[in-house]
């Protein structure tokens, strides 16, 4: 069997995803449960994932500037 | 106030068993051990033998990682969420409840299975082999007696065979009477109302069998829980009760009884008799403990926690057993003082409304008695009680080298592997029964939350190639769950400690079990 780079990444990903979903109890659900249980949690990941890109760093100049400009209310 | 309960545990220490000495000289008693046991075990109290030595088994509650409790906790609340949406979706029709259609197949299997599993409990009986044996027996005993009695022991229902059983049992547990029941747990749950009513106070361990609890409950006693095996609580709960009396009136309380078990179910650990029996005699208190699951199984002589811990059968009120685990029968017992016993005799429910044991039930477990007791003329009995205790040493050893986390104590062999999350339950249940291992697993309502377990017990019958296919699997299917949680260090007991094998005189050869 040849070592194959892509196999470990891959191998090590549905690892990954075997230990999620055993913690979370994914076993006992129905597929479509998983399926719903995994958009839902897909999509908040995505939007805090978002937000934090799209508002952090304004938000972090803001406070920045804020603190450190000696003569602001 | 204070010093009153000074005053009553003064009067209350009987110095004549010299408790303390023998506790003290624990380190320095090997060869007193060695000597005590060729006397055999019942009534040790009584020729001034030598000082008793209490062993002190290992014990271990690991605490619960943080992390795993919160994945614990959401786990569930995934569950509880998308199972009320089932039920929504049930009542607007839009899916058919599950039927539980795989079930039936599901048990055939693990039957034919049952090889490889380890749950055949704490019974020491190799079923197959010793079928023949005790087979001819029941078959005798049918033809003498019939199937059932059909009425109760006050009526026609006394039969000499019982009397068979209950004098030996007395003779097996050291007391000097015993009695019998139909069942284990109404043994329990009826004869505790017998015992205390109204005024006396129960001091009950938190995790006391149901049978225990509806018993206590029926009593119509108070009833106090202490915490689990914990002597400093116990304690100040009998000082308060001696202290304060019962409520309100502060009238002293009529009997206090301490309710424990000899080895508690889920927990695996053994109760700490020694320092139960000194609290018990310093309040003057009195002591009920269960042995459904440690008679026949733990001690040098499979008589139970008495045994083990080397105590005085006396000094332990009221024994309580059952019949459905090591014996491989059905039914229960008490034994104790004649007084008690012809008491429960005269005033019991259970023995005045309630069929007793049947004939051909009685003569298996008198016989297994009898294999546990050496009377039947080989060392068998004697074998299977070493072999189970160094497969308890070995079993647990080895899980808690390989990072499970492990409750209970070394010598018992109910061994709860804790897996917290109720899906690695779901799975580790189902991955060990593909590979060929059918494990039990608890969960919620039984356990606390976050102390989802899987309950293994060991039997006599187990062999070391056994336990280690079985190890072997859970080892594989621990890693691949990821359960091996613990931190601690690893506990240093092995089966290969020279104490140990100064108790238990025919353990297995075990030259080549180092692994
Ligand atoms: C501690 C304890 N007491 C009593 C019983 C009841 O015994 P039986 O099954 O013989 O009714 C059990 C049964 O599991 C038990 O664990």
């Amino acid at each position: 069997m040849g070592y194959n780079p892509m196999r470990v990444v891959y191998d090590y990903f549905m690892w990954l995803y075997f230990q999620y979903s055993v913690s979370l109890c994914l076993p006992l659900l129905e597929p479509w449960e998983i399926k719903m249980l995994n958009t839902i949690l897909v999509a908040l990941f995505a939007t805090t994932v978002y937000t934090t890109y799209s508002f952090l760093p304004p938000h972090l100049a803001m406070w920045t500037r804020v603190l450190t400009s000696p003569h602001d209310g | 106030m204070a010093d009153e309960g000074v005053d009553v545990s003064a009067v209350g220490v009987p110095t004549r068993n010299g408790f303390k000495n023998g506790y003290n000289s624990y380190k320095n008693g090997q060869t007193n051990q060695e000597a005590k046991h060729q006397n055999g075990c019942s009534k040790n109290g009584k020729n001034g033998l030598p000082p008793k030595i209490h062993p002190k088994p290992f014990e271990m509650f690991e605490q619960t990682p943080l992390l795993i409790a919160v994945l614990t906790y959401l786990g569930y609340g995934i569950l509880i969420l998308f199972g009320h949406l089932h039920d929504l979706m049930c009542q607007l029709g839009m899916t058919k409840p599950p039927v539980a259609t795989e079930t039936v197949k599901e048990v055939n299997l693990l039957a034919e299975n049952s090889t490889a599993s380890i749950w055949p409990h704490t019974i020491i009986w190799d079923l197959p082999k010793m079928k023949a044996h005790v087979l001819k027996q029941a078959k005798l005993t049918t033809k003498q007696y019939g199937c059932g009695v059909c009425s109760s022991r006050h009526e026609l229902g006394n039969l000499a065979i019982h009397k068979e059983l209950e004098d030996l049992l007395a003779e097996f547990v050291g007391t000097e009477a015993a009695i019998t029941f139909g069942m284990g747990f109404a043994t329990n749950s009826l004869n505790m109302p017998t015992l205390v009513g109204k005024g006396c106070l129960i001091l009950s361990d938190e995790l006391n069998h149901a049978s225990l609890v509806l018993g206590s409950r029926l009593s119509g006693a108070s009833i106090r829980v202490f915490k689990h095996n914990s002597m400093k609580d116990l304690e100040d709960k009998l000082r308060n009760a001696v202290i304060f009396g019962q409520p309100r009136t502060h009238r002293p309380w009529k009997k206090i009884l301490i309710v424990v078990e000899g080895i508690f179910s889920m927990e695996g650990s053994i109760v700490n008799l020694p320092d139960i029996i000194a609290l018990k005699k310093k309040y003057r208190a009195y002591l009920y403990l269960d042995e459904a699951h440690s008679i026949g199984a733990l001690g040098p002589d499979g008589r139970g926690v008495v045994n083990y811990y080397n105590c005085d059968p006396s000094d332990v009120d009221v024994m309580m057993g059952t019949f459905t685990k090591s014996f491989g029968g059905a039914g229960g017992y008490i034994a104790g003082s004649k007084k008690l016993i012809n008491y429960l005799r005269a005033s019991s429910h259970s023995c005045c409304y309630a069929s007793s044991l049947p004939g051909p039930v009685v003569a298996q477990i008198l016989t297994s008695m009898k294999i546990i007791m050496g009377k039947d003329g080989t060392d068998d009995g004697m074998k299977r009680i070493c072999q189970l205790a160094w497969n308890t040493r070995y079993f647990r050893r080895r899980l808690h080298e390989m990072g499970f986390i492990v409750y209970g104590s070394s010598d018992s062999p109910v061994i709860p592997v804790l897996i917290y999350c109720p899906g690695k339950i779901a799975s580790f249940s189902r991955f060990c029964y593909e590979r060929g291992l059918a494990v039990v697993v608890v969960g919620f309502p039984a356990t606390p939350i976050i102390e989802s377990r899987s309950r293994l017990c060991l039997s006599a019958a187990h062999t070391k190639e056994m336990l280690d296919e079985a190890l072997d699997i859970i080892q594989e299917i621990g890693s691949k769950l990821t359960m091996k949680y613990s931190r601690a260090p690893v506990p240093s007991f092995s089966e290969m400690d020279p104490e140990f094998r100064v108790r238990y005189k025919m353990l297995p050869d075990t030259a080549n079990g180092k692994d």
